[in-house]
Protein backbone atom coordinates (compact mmCIF):
# COMPACT_ATOMS: atom_id res chain seq x y z
CA UNK A 1 0.00 0.00 0.00
CA UNK A 2 1.64 3.09 -1.31
CA UNK A 3 1.79 6.23 1.35
CA UNK A 4 0.11 9.40 0.38
CA UNK A 5 1.69 11.18 3.32
CA UNK A 6 5.28 12.53 3.89
CA UNK A 7 5.22 11.05 7.52
CA UNK A 8 7.43 12.52 10.12
CA UNK A 9 10.20 11.42 8.41
CA UNK A 10 14.03 10.69 10.40
CA UNK A 11 15.69 7.92 8.41
CA UNK A 12 16.96 5.18 10.24
CA UNK A 13 20.45 3.49 9.74
CA UNK A 14 18.92 0.86 8.18
CA UNK A 15 16.74 2.59 6.00
CA UNK A 16 19.89 4.44 4.62
CA UNK A 17 21.54 1.25 4.02
CA UNK A 18 18.93 -0.19 1.95
CA UNK A 19 18.74 3.27 -0.09
CA UNK A 20 22.76 2.92 -0.60
CA UNK A 21 22.44 -0.62 -1.87
CA UNK A 22 19.28 0.44 -4.35
CA UNK A 23 21.54 3.53 -5.85
CA UNK A 24 24.93 0.60 -5.82
CA UNK A 25 26.70 3.04 -3.15
CA UNK A 26 29.03 1.79 -0.91
CA UNK A 27 29.02 3.65 2.65
CA UNK A 28 31.15 3.42 5.27
CA UNK A 29 29.22 3.23 9.10
CA UNK A 30 30.45 6.56 9.18
CA UNK A 31 28.73 7.58 6.23
CA UNK A 32 25.79 6.16 6.83
CA UNK A 33 24.93 8.46 10.01
CA UNK A 34 26.27 11.60 8.72
CA UNK A 35 24.20 11.11 6.05
CA UNK A 36 20.90 9.98 7.62
CA UNK A 37 21.13 13.37 10.21
CA UNK A 38 21.78 14.92 6.66
CA UNK A 39 19.37 13.54 4.31
CA UNK A 40 16.37 13.31 7.18
CA UNK A 41 16.60 17.08 8.04
CA UNK A 42 16.01 17.61 4.16
CA UNK A 43 13.18 15.42 4.20
CA UNK A 44 12.15 17.47 7.31
CA UNK A 45 12.08 20.30 4.78
CA UNK A 46 10.18 18.83 1.93
CA UNK A 47 7.35 17.81 4.88
CA UNK A 48 5.64 21.31 3.53
CA UNK A 49 4.31 19.84 0.43
CA UNK A 50 1.94 18.13 2.79
CA UNK A 51 -0.09 21.14 2.54
CA UNK A 52 -0.65 20.32 -1.27
CA UNK A 53 -2.40 16.72 0.01
CA UNK A 54 -5.72 17.75 -1.73
CA UNK A 55 -4.96 19.91 -4.93
CA UNK A 56 -5.62 18.11 -7.84
CA UNK A 57 -3.47 18.33 -10.83
CA UNK A 58 -2.73 16.56 -13.86
CA UNK A 59 0.64 14.96 -14.59
CA UNK A 60 0.67 15.96 -18.23
CA UNK A 61 3.88 17.56 -19.16
CA UNK A 62 2.83 19.66 -22.33
CA UNK A 63 5.56 21.78 -22.65
CA UNK A 64 5.65 22.13 -26.21
CA UNK A 65 3.59 19.65 -27.80
CA UNK A 66 6.16 17.40 -27.71
CA UNK A 67 4.56 13.94 -28.46
CA UNK A 68 6.74 10.61 -29.67
CA UNK A 69 8.82 12.08 -31.31
CA UNK A 70 10.76 9.80 -33.71
CA UNK A 71 12.48 9.15 -37.25
CA UNK A 72 12.75 6.89 -40.08
CA UNK A 73 14.15 3.67 -38.99
CA UNK A 74 17.31 3.78 -40.93
CA UNK A 75 20.66 2.85 -40.74
CA UNK A 76 23.04 5.61 -39.88
CA UNK A 77 26.87 6.22 -39.00
CA UNK A 78 26.96 6.58 -35.23
CA UNK A 79 30.01 7.24 -33.07
CA UNK A 80 33.51 5.19 -34.34
CA UNK A 81 33.70 2.10 -32.18
CA UNK A 82 37.72 2.95 -31.90
CA UNK A 83 36.14 6.45 -29.89
CA UNK A 84 33.65 4.37 -28.01
CA UNK A 85 36.34 1.91 -26.43
CA UNK A 86 39.03 4.44 -26.17
CA UNK A 87 38.45 5.46 -22.40
CA UNK A 88 38.31 2.14 -20.43
CA UNK A 89 40.94 -1.16 -19.86
CA UNK A 90 37.98 -2.96 -19.40
CA UNK A 91 37.86 -4.23 -23.31
CA UNK A 92 38.44 -7.20 -25.62
CA UNK A 93 37.72 -7.76 -29.23
CA UNK A 94 36.18 -4.48 -29.98
CA UNK A 95 33.76 -5.07 -26.92
CA UNK A 96 33.46 -3.78 -23.76
CA UNK A 97 34.35 -6.67 -20.61
CA UNK A 98 31.85 -6.74 -17.70
CA UNK A 99 31.14 -9.06 -14.97
CA UNK A 100 29.41 -12.30 -16.08
CA UNK A 101 25.60 -12.30 -15.51
CA UNK A 102 25.29 -16.36 -15.85
CA UNK A 103 26.68 -19.15 -14.39
CA UNK B 1 41.63 48.06 -23.06
CA UNK B 2 43.62 45.10 -23.77
CA UNK B 3 42.01 42.59 -26.17
CA UNK B 4 40.79 40.24 -23.71
CA UNK B 5 38.86 43.39 -21.93
CA UNK B 6 36.30 43.46 -25.02
CA UNK B 7 32.83 42.48 -25.16
CA UNK B 8 32.26 39.64 -28.38
CA UNK B 9 30.27 43.16 -30.35
CA UNK B 10 33.35 44.81 -30.02
CA UNK B 11 35.95 41.98 -31.00
CA UNK B 12 33.60 41.04 -33.62
CA UNK B 13 34.40 44.90 -34.80
CA UNK B 14 37.85 44.57 -34.50
CA UNK B 15 38.30 41.62 -36.27
CA UNK B 16 36.23 42.90 -39.06
CA UNK B 17 38.14 45.98 -39.31
CA UNK B 18 41.40 44.39 -38.83
CA UNK B 19 42.14 46.35 -35.77
CA UNK B 20 43.83 42.89 -34.55
CA UNK B 21 43.55 39.00 -35.21
CA UNK B 22 41.94 36.24 -33.77
CA UNK B 23 45.06 35.27 -32.89
CA UNK B 24 46.23 38.23 -31.24
CA UNK B 25 42.41 38.66 -29.34
CA UNK B 26 43.17 34.31 -28.54
CA UNK B 27 46.63 35.41 -27.26
CA UNK B 28 45.31 37.95 -24.82
CA UNK B 29 42.83 35.93 -23.12
CA UNK B 30 45.51 33.27 -22.74
CA UNK B 31 47.96 35.44 -20.98
CA UNK B 32 45.33 37.22 -18.68
CA UNK B 33 44.55 33.40 -17.82
CA UNK B 34 48.25 32.38 -17.02
CA UNK B 35 48.08 35.69 -15.35
CA UNK B 36 45.47 35.52 -12.80
CA UNK B 37 43.70 31.99 -12.95
CA UNK B 38 46.08 30.93 -9.79
CA UNK B 39 44.49 32.98 -7.72
CA UNK B 40 40.93 31.84 -9.11
CA UNK B 41 40.93 28.66 -10.20
CA UNK B 42 38.15 28.70 -12.82
CA UNK B 43 39.76 26.18 -15.24
CA UNK B 44 40.47 22.82 -15.24
CA UNK B 45 42.03 22.15 -18.64
CA UNK B 46 43.51 25.25 -20.60
CA UNK B 47 43.83 24.12 -24.25
CA UNK B 48 46.50 26.56 -25.54
CA UNK B 49 47.70 24.20 -28.33
CA UNK B 50 44.61 23.60 -29.50
CA UNK B 51 43.06 27.27 -29.27
CA UNK B 52 46.06 28.89 -31.03
CA UNK B 53 45.28 26.48 -34.20
CA UNK B 54 41.98 27.15 -33.59
CA UNK B 55 42.27 30.59 -33.86
CA UNK B 56 44.73 30.41 -36.71
CA UNK B 57 41.92 28.60 -38.38
CA UNK B 58 39.48 31.60 -37.61
CA UNK B 59 41.92 34.25 -39.17
CA UNK B 60 42.21 32.07 -42.19
CA UNK B 61 38.33 31.57 -42.47
CA UNK B 62 38.19 35.38 -42.12
CA UNK B 63 40.82 35.90 -45.12
CA UNK B 64 38.59 33.40 -47.52
CA UNK B 65 35.26 35.50 -46.83
CA UNK B 66 33.94 33.94 -44.13
CA UNK B 67 31.15 35.74 -42.27
CA UNK B 68 30.52 33.01 -39.31
CA UNK B 69 29.01 34.79 -36.42
CA UNK B 70 31.43 34.38 -33.78
CA UNK B 71 34.74 33.63 -35.90
CA UNK B 72 37.38 34.00 -33.96
CA UNK B 73 36.04 35.17 -30.59
CA UNK B 74 37.67 32.69 -28.13
CA UNK B 75 35.27 31.01 -25.51
CA UNK B 76 35.49 28.93 -22.64
CA UNK B 77 33.03 25.69 -21.45
CA UNK B 78 31.92 24.52 -18.36
CA UNK B 79 33.31 21.19 -18.01
CA UNK B 80 30.11 19.37 -17.92
CA UNK B 81 30.12 19.34 -21.89
CA UNK B 82 31.53 17.05 -23.84
CA UNK B 83 34.33 18.14 -25.59
CA UNK B 84 36.26 15.75 -28.33
CA UNK B 85 39.40 14.70 -27.71
CA UNK B 86 39.98 17.35 -24.35
CA UNK B 87 39.95 15.95 -21.07
CA UNK B 88 35.78 16.58 -19.59
CA UNK B 89 35.50 15.89 -15.95
CA UNK B 90 32.19 17.08 -14.63
CA UNK B 91 34.59 18.75 -11.97
CA UNK B 92 34.47 15.30 -9.78
CA UNK B 93 37.11 12.67 -9.47
CA UNK B 94 35.46 9.94 -11.52
CA UNK B 95 36.14 11.19 -14.69
CA UNK B 96 39.31 13.38 -14.01
CA UNK B 97 40.76 11.10 -16.68
CA UNK B 98 37.98 11.24 -19.52
CA UNK B 99 38.92 12.39 -22.71
CA UNK B 100 35.50 13.39 -24.79
CA UNK B 101 34.96 11.00 -27.48
CA UNK B 102 32.38 13.40 -29.28
CA UNK B 103 31.15 16.87 -29.02
CA UNK B 104 28.15 18.44 -27.52
CA UNK B 105 26.29 19.92 -30.46
CA UNK B 106 26.63 23.15 -28.47
CA UNK B 107 30.07 22.51 -29.15
CA UNK B 108 29.41 21.79 -32.34
CA UNK B 109 27.76 25.11 -33.23
CA UNK B 110 30.49 26.96 -31.89
CA UNK B 111 32.84 25.55 -33.51
CA UNK B 112 31.19 26.50 -36.87
CA UNK B 113 30.68 29.35 -35.87
CA UNK B 114 34.08 29.93 -35.66
CA UNK B 115 34.51 30.46 -32.09
CA UNK B 116 38.02 29.45 -30.37
CA UNK B 117 38.19 27.10 -27.64
CA UNK B 118 40.62 28.08 -24.75
CA UNK B 119 39.64 25.33 -22.50
CA UNK B 120 37.26 23.31 -19.62
CA UNK B 121 35.81 25.83 -16.90
CA UNK B 122 36.10 24.42 -13.49
CA UNK B 123 32.26 23.72 -11.58
CA UNK B 124 30.79 21.60 -8.62
CA UNK B 125 31.23 18.42 -9.12
CA UNK B 126 27.85 16.49 -11.27
CA UNK B 127 26.79 20.36 -11.43
CA UNK B 128 25.38 19.73 -7.38
CA UNK B 129 26.16 22.70 -5.98
CA UNK B 130 25.66 26.91 -5.98
CA UNK B 131 29.16 27.73 -4.93
CA UNK B 132 31.81 25.86 -6.76
CA UNK B 133 32.80 24.62 -3.12
CA UNK B 134 31.58 21.30 -4.50
CA UNK B 135 34.37 20.54 -6.62
CA UNK B 136 36.65 18.14 -6.51
CA UNK B 137 39.48 20.48 -8.17
CA UNK B 138 39.20 23.07 -5.58
CA UNK B 139 36.57 25.61 -5.29
CA UNK B 140 36.49 28.95 -7.30
CA UNK B 141 36.98 31.96 -6.20
CA UNK B 142 34.64 35.50 -6.88
CA UNK B 143 37.17 38.18 -8.44
CA UNK B 144 35.77 40.91 -6.90
CA UNK B 145 36.37 38.93 -3.39
CA UNK B 146 38.82 36.22 -3.42
CA UNK B 147 37.43 35.24 -0.05
CA UNK B 148 33.52 34.82 -1.29
CA UNK B 149 31.97 32.27 -3.60
CA UNK B 150 31.17 33.16 -7.75
CA UNK B 151 28.00 31.08 -7.10
CA UNK B 152 27.28 27.76 -9.07
CA UNK B 153 27.07 25.28 -10.22
CA UNK B 154 28.62 26.91 -13.94
CA UNK B 155 31.26 28.97 -11.05
CA UNK B 156 34.27 28.59 -13.13
CA UNK B 157 32.23 30.62 -16.31
CA UNK B 158 30.86 33.29 -14.50
CA UNK B 159 34.62 34.29 -12.75
CA UNK B 160 36.08 33.36 -16.39
CA UNK B 161 33.88 36.03 -18.27
CA UNK B 162 34.18 38.63 -14.62
CA UNK B 163 37.85 38.19 -15.20
CA UNK B 164 38.34 38.12 -19.14
CA UNK B 165 40.17 35.24 -19.30
CA UNK B 166 37.06 34.65 -22.03
CA UNK B 167 34.80 36.51 -23.92
CA UNK B 168 32.05 34.09 -23.01
CA UNK B 169 31.37 31.14 -21.34
CA UNK B 170 28.65 28.14 -21.92
CA UNK B 171 27.40 26.81 -18.87
CA UNK B 172 24.48 25.01 -17.51
CA UNK B 173 21.24 25.80 -15.15
CA UNK B 174 19.16 23.28 -13.89
CA UNK B 175 18.32 25.22 -10.45
CA UNK B 176 19.73 28.84 -11.03
CA UNK B 177 23.55 27.09 -11.87
CA UNK B 178 23.90 30.12 -14.35
CA UNK B 179 21.71 33.27 -13.09
CA UNK B 180 23.74 32.62 -9.40
CA UNK B 181 26.68 32.70 -10.15
CA UNK B 182 26.19 35.50 -13.28
CA UNK B 183 24.52 37.11 -9.94
CA UNK B 184 27.52 37.15 -7.91
CA UNK B 185 30.20 38.08 -10.58
CA UNK B 186 28.66 40.87 -12.30
CA UNK B 187 28.02 39.17 -15.88
CA UNK B 188 24.73 38.15 -18.04
CA UNK B 189 23.62 34.67 -17.71
CA UNK B 190 21.19 33.00 -19.48
CA UNK B 191 18.52 30.19 -18.88
CA UNK B 192 17.07 29.54 -22.31
CA UNK B 193 13.70 28.35 -22.22
CA UNK B 194 13.84 24.30 -21.40
CA UNK B 195 14.59 22.68 -25.05
CA UNK B 196 15.77 25.95 -26.61
CA UNK B 197 19.28 24.62 -26.85
CA UNK B 198 20.04 20.71 -27.40
CA UNK B 199 21.08 18.71 -23.79
CA UNK B 200 23.21 16.27 -26.67
CA UNK B 201 26.26 15.77 -25.23
CA UNK B 202 26.14 17.63 -21.76
CA UNK B 203 26.58 15.57 -19.39
CA UNK B 204 22.67 15.25 -17.87
CA UNK B 205 22.37 16.07 -14.70
CA UNK B 206 17.99 16.46 -14.24
CA UNK B 207 17.22 15.82 -17.69
CA UNK B 208 13.68 17.38 -17.47
CA UNK B 209 15.46 20.73 -16.01
CA UNK B 210 19.01 20.85 -17.55
CA UNK B 211 18.80 24.01 -19.83
CA UNK B 212 22.07 24.47 -22.24
CA UNK B 213 22.93 28.16 -21.48
CA UNK B 214 25.97 31.02 -21.95
CA UNK B 215 27.54 33.88 -19.89
CA UNK B 216 29.22 36.77 -21.13
CA UNK B 217 29.42 40.76 -19.92
CA UNK B 218 26.61 42.07 -21.96
CA UNK B 219 23.13 41.52 -22.68
CA UNK B 220 23.63 41.90 -26.64
CA UNK B 221 26.64 39.34 -26.50
CA UNK B 222 23.94 36.88 -25.20
CA UNK B 223 21.81 37.38 -28.22
CA UNK B 224 24.66 37.30 -30.11
CA UNK B 225 25.84 33.70 -28.59
CA UNK B 226 22.00 32.33 -28.38
CA UNK B 227 21.50 32.94 -32.05
CA UNK B 228 24.57 30.36 -32.77
CA UNK B 229 23.57 27.86 -30.08
CA UNK B 230 19.88 27.70 -30.20
CA UNK B 231 17.57 25.11 -32.48
CA UNK B 232 16.02 22.06 -33.29
CA UNK B 233 18.38 18.97 -32.80
CA UNK B 234 17.67 15.42 -34.07
CA UNK B 235 19.96 14.28 -31.44
CA UNK B 236 18.02 16.02 -28.37
CA UNK B 237 14.38 14.75 -28.70
CA UNK B 238 13.66 17.87 -26.61
CA UNK B 239 14.23 20.08 -29.02
CA UNK B 240 11.03 21.58 -30.81
CA UNK B 241 11.00 23.15 -33.92
CA UNK B 242 10.79 26.06 -33.25
CA UNK B 243 11.98 28.77 -35.33
CA UNK B 244 15.43 30.74 -33.99
CA UNK B 245 14.31 34.63 -34.77
CA UNK B 246 17.53 36.95 -34.85
CA UNK B 247 18.08 37.79 -31.36
CA UNK B 248 19.80 40.78 -31.27
CA UNK B 249 16.93 42.54 -33.76
CA UNK B 250 14.76 43.60 -31.40
CA UNK B 251 17.50 44.46 -28.32
CA UNK B 252 17.50 48.06 -28.65
CA UNK B 253 13.95 48.87 -28.39
CA UNK B 254 13.51 49.95 -25.11
CA UNK B 255 10.98 49.04 -22.50
CA UNK B 256 7.91 51.76 -23.24
CA UNK B 257 4.66 49.95 -22.37
CA UNK B 258 5.91 46.82 -21.00
CA UNK B 259 4.30 45.26 -18.15
CA UNK B 260 6.65 44.00 -15.46
CA UNK B 261 5.62 41.72 -12.82
CA UNK B 262 7.25 41.74 -9.38
CA UNK B 263 6.16 38.40 -7.06
CA UNK B 264 4.97 39.53 -3.93
CA UNK B 265 5.42 36.11 -2.65
CA UNK B 266 9.30 36.72 -3.04
CA UNK B 267 9.74 40.15 -1.41
CA UNK B 268 8.74 38.60 2.33
CA UNK B 269 11.32 38.85 5.41
CA UNK B 270 13.48 36.41 4.16
CA UNK B 271 14.76 38.29 1.42
CA UNK B 272 17.91 41.01 2.68
CA UNK B 273 17.05 44.01 3.36
CA UNK B 274 19.80 45.46 0.51
CA UNK B 275 18.69 43.28 -1.85
CA UNK B 276 14.89 44.67 -1.77
CA UNK B 277 16.18 48.03 -1.91
CA UNK B 278 18.42 46.70 -5.45
CA UNK B 279 15.31 45.42 -6.53
CA UNK B 280 13.14 48.58 -6.19
CA UNK B 281 16.35 50.95 -7.45
CA UNK B 282 15.96 48.75 -10.59
CA UNK B 283 12.15 49.05 -11.06
CA UNK B 284 12.66 52.99 -10.13
CA UNK B 285 14.68 52.85 -13.43
CA UNK B 286 12.32 50.75 -15.66
CA UNK B 287 9.32 53.65 -14.39
CA UNK B 288 11.56 55.81 -15.61
CA UNK B 289 12.26 54.08 -18.93
CA UNK B 290 8.18 53.71 -19.88
CA UNK B 291 7.44 50.44 -18.65
CA UNK B 292 4.70 49.62 -16.28
CA UNK B 293 5.26 48.04 -12.97
CA UNK B 294 2.58 45.63 -11.43
CA UNK B 295 2.51 43.27 -8.40
CA UNK B 296 1.93 39.93 -8.85
CA UNK B 297 1.00 37.14 -7.05
CA UNK B 298 2.66 33.54 -7.83
CA UNK B 299 0.92 31.95 -4.76
CA UNK B 300 2.53 28.52 -4.80
CA UNK B 301 5.80 29.72 -4.54
CA UNK B 302 6.76 28.52 -1.05
CA UNK B 303 6.79 25.11 -2.34
CA UNK B 304 9.11 25.38 -5.03
CA UNK B 305 12.05 24.31 -3.50
CA UNK B 306 10.72 21.46 -1.86
CA UNK B 307 9.14 20.36 -5.50
CA UNK B 308 12.49 20.70 -6.72
CA UNK B 309 15.07 18.96 -4.34
CA UNK B 310 12.54 15.71 -5.13
CA UNK B 311 11.84 15.66 -8.93
CA UNK B 312 15.67 17.15 -9.49
CA UNK B 313 17.21 14.61 -7.25
CA UNK B 314 14.98 11.68 -8.74
CA UNK B 315 16.23 12.47 -11.86
CA UNK B 316 20.13 12.54 -10.63
CA UNK B 317 19.55 8.98 -9.06
CA UNK B 318 18.31 7.68 -12.49
CA UNK B 319 20.83 9.18 -14.64
CA UNK B 320 23.78 8.76 -12.81
CA UNK B 321 22.66 5.03 -11.98
CA UNK B 322 23.38 4.88 -15.87
CA UNK B 323 27.22 5.55 -14.65
CA UNK B 324 28.88 2.02 -14.77
CA UNK B 325 32.49 2.77 -14.76
CA UNK B 326 33.22 0.09 -17.00
CA UNK B 327 32.89 2.09 -20.18
CA UNK B 328 35.13 5.02 -19.04
CA UNK B 329 36.11 6.75 -15.79
CA UNK B 330 36.70 5.49 -11.86
CA UNK B 331 34.45 3.61 -10.26
CA UNK B 332 31.08 5.00 -8.41
CA UNK B 333 32.79 4.79 -5.08
CA UNK B 334 34.63 8.04 -6.29
CA UNK B 335 31.35 9.88 -5.91
CA UNK B 336 31.49 12.71 -3.87
CA UNK B 337 29.34 13.29 -0.54
CA UNK B 338 26.76 15.86 -2.43
CA UNK B 339 26.66 13.77 -5.26
CA UNK B 340 25.99 10.68 -2.75
CA UNK B 341 23.39 12.50 -0.98
CA UNK B 342 21.33 13.33 -4.11
CA UNK B 343 21.56 10.23 -5.36
CA UNK B 344 20.08 8.52 -2.19
CA UNK B 345 17.58 11.22 -1.66
CA UNK B 346 16.35 10.68 -5.45
CA UNK B 347 16.76 7.04 -5.35
CA UNK B 348 14.36 7.53 -1.62
CA UNK B 349 11.68 9.67 -2.92
CA UNK B 350 11.64 7.41 -6.36
CA UNK B 351 11.34 3.91 -3.89
CA UNK B 352 8.30 1.51 -3.35
CA UNK B 353 6.32 2.72 -0.72
CA UNK B 354 7.46 6.16 -1.00
CA UNK B 355 7.11 7.05 -4.71
CA UNK B 356 3.60 8.47 -4.17
CA UNK B 357 4.19 10.23 -1.66
CA UNK B 358 7.45 12.20 -2.82
CA UNK B 359 7.92 11.76 -6.41
CA UNK B 360 3.86 12.34 -7.55
CA UNK B 361 3.55 14.67 -4.99
CA UNK B 362 5.84 16.82 -6.83
CA UNK B 363 4.78 16.37 -10.05
CA UNK B 364 1.86 17.47 -8.67
CA UNK B 365 2.80 20.59 -7.32
CA UNK B 366 5.02 21.15 -10.50
CA UNK B 367 1.49 21.82 -12.51
CA UNK B 368 0.20 24.00 -10.01
CA UNK B 369 3.63 26.40 -10.18
CA UNK B 370 2.73 26.09 -14.03
CA UNK B 371 -0.80 27.63 -13.56
CA UNK B 372 0.50 30.22 -11.71
CA UNK B 373 2.80 31.35 -14.36
CA UNK B 374 -0.08 30.84 -16.97
CA UNK B 375 -2.10 33.25 -15.17
CA UNK B 376 0.78 35.69 -14.07
CA UNK B 377 2.09 35.87 -17.79
CA UNK B 378 -1.47 37.08 -19.45
CA UNK B 379 -1.07 40.17 -17.21
CA UNK B 380 2.35 40.88 -17.59
CA UNK B 381 4.88 40.69 -20.28
CA UNK B 382 7.77 40.42 -18.30
CA UNK B 383 8.55 39.04 -14.12
CA UNK B 384 11.31 40.74 -12.72
CA UNK B 385 13.01 38.79 -9.46
CA UNK B 386 15.70 38.69 -7.01
CA UNK B 387 18.62 35.44 -8.05
CA UNK B 388 19.65 34.95 -4.58
CA UNK B 389 18.27 35.75 -1.26
CA UNK B 390 21.53 36.84 -0.14
CA UNK B 391 24.45 38.38 -1.05
CA UNK B 392 27.80 36.23 -2.42
CA UNK B 393 28.49 34.81 0.54
CA UNK B 394 31.77 33.55 2.35
CA UNK B 395 33.75 30.43 1.15
CA UNK B 396 32.91 27.39 3.94
CA UNK B 397 29.90 29.70 5.19
CA UNK B 398 27.35 27.46 3.87
CA UNK B 399 29.24 23.67 3.33
CA UNK B 400 28.28 22.13 6.79
CA UNK B 401 24.59 22.77 6.08
CA UNK B 402 23.30 20.86 2.79
CA UNK B 403 20.20 22.59 3.26
CA UNK B 404 20.98 26.11 3.62
CA UNK B 405 23.46 25.59 0.17
CA UNK B 406 19.80 24.26 -1.01
CA UNK B 407 17.94 27.44 -0.18
CA UNK B 408 20.22 29.50 -1.91
CA UNK B 409 18.62 28.34 -4.62
CA UNK B 410 14.78 29.59 -3.79
CA UNK B 411 13.94 32.01 -6.21
CA UNK B 412 15.76 30.19 -9.29
CA UNK B 413 14.49 26.71 -8.98
CA UNK B 414 10.90 27.65 -10.36
CA UNK B 415 12.28 29.03 -13.69
CA UNK B 416 13.82 25.24 -14.44
CA UNK B 417 10.43 23.54 -12.73
CA UNK B 418 7.93 25.51 -15.48
CA UNK B 419 10.58 25.56 -18.44
CA UNK B 420 10.49 29.20 -18.51
CA UNK B 421 13.50 31.07 -19.61
CA UNK B 422 15.59 33.24 -17.50
CA UNK B 423 17.96 36.10 -17.90
CA UNK B 424 20.50 37.37 -14.90
CA UNK B 425 21.29 40.69 -15.30
CA UNK B 426 23.94 42.74 -13.40
CA UNK B 427 22.04 45.22 -11.05
CA UNK B 428 24.44 46.92 -8.93
CA UNK B 429 27.23 46.52 -6.23
CA UNK B 430 26.37 46.06 -2.16
CA UNK B 431 29.27 46.48 -0.14
CA UNK B 432 31.87 46.18 -2.86
CA UNK B 433 29.54 42.96 -3.76
CA UNK B 434 28.07 42.23 -7.24
CA UNK B 435 24.46 41.39 -7.14
CA UNK B 436 22.16 40.71 -9.88
CA UNK B 437 18.14 40.30 -10.90
CA UNK B 438 16.74 38.23 -12.98
CA UNK B 439 14.25 39.05 -16.10
CA UNK B 440 11.79 36.05 -16.63
CA UNK B 441 9.46 35.24 -19.37
CA UNK B 442 7.17 33.06 -21.12
CA UNK B 443 8.36 30.18 -23.22
CA UNK B 444 10.58 31.04 -26.44
CA UNK B 445 10.28 34.88 -25.07
CA UNK B 446 13.93 35.23 -24.92
CA UNK B 447 13.86 38.27 -27.34
CA UNK B 448 11.76 40.67 -25.03
CA UNK B 449 14.03 39.13 -22.03
CA UNK B 450 16.87 40.79 -23.69
CA UNK B 451 15.27 43.96 -24.39
CA UNK B 452 14.50 44.66 -20.97
CA UNK B 453 18.15 43.47 -19.78
CA UNK B 454 19.14 45.77 -22.77
CA UNK B 455 17.62 49.15 -21.49
CA UNK B 456 18.36 48.63 -17.68
CA UNK B 457 22.17 48.01 -19.12
CA UNK B 458 22.56 51.23 -21.05
CA UNK B 459 21.34 53.04 -18.34
CA UNK B 460 23.09 51.64 -15.92
CA UNK B 461 25.86 50.11 -17.42
CA UNK B 462 27.51 47.84 -14.49
CA UNK B 463 29.33 45.74 -16.14
CA UNK B 464 32.47 48.31 -17.14
CA UNK B 465 33.26 48.05 -13.01
CA UNK B 466 35.81 45.16 -14.02
CA UNK B 467 37.08 42.98 -10.59
CA UNK B 468 40.79 44.41 -8.98
CA UNK B 469 42.31 41.15 -8.98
Amino acid sequence: MEKKQIAKKSLTKEEVEHIARLAKLTLTSKEVERFREQLSEILGYIEILNELENRKGNNKDQKHDLVNVTREDRAETSLDQKDVLSQTKEKSENMFKVKAIFE
Amino acid sequence: MNLNELTIKDALLGLKNKDFSSLDLTKSCLERIKKVDNKLNAFITVSEKEATEMAKEADDRRKNGSKAPLLGIPFAVKDLYLTKGVKTTAGSHVLENYIGQYDATAITRLNEAGAVLLGKLNCDAWAHGSSGENSDFGPILNPYDLERTPGGSSSGSAVSVAASESLMAMGTDTGGSIRLPASFCNVVGLKPTYGRVSRYGVVAMASSLDSIGHLTKTVSDSAIVLNVTAGHDIKDANTPDVEVPDYTKEINTGVKDIKIGVPKEYFTSGLDGNIKREIEKALNVYEKLGAKIAEISLPHSKYALAIYYILQTSEVSSNLARYDGIRYGKERSEFGDEAKRRIMLGTFALSAGYYEAYYIKALKGKELLKSDFDEVFKKVDVILAPVSPTLPFRLGEKTNDPLEMYLSDIFTVTANLVGIPGLSVPGGFINDLPLGFQILGPHFSESKLFRVGKAYEKETNWYQRKPII
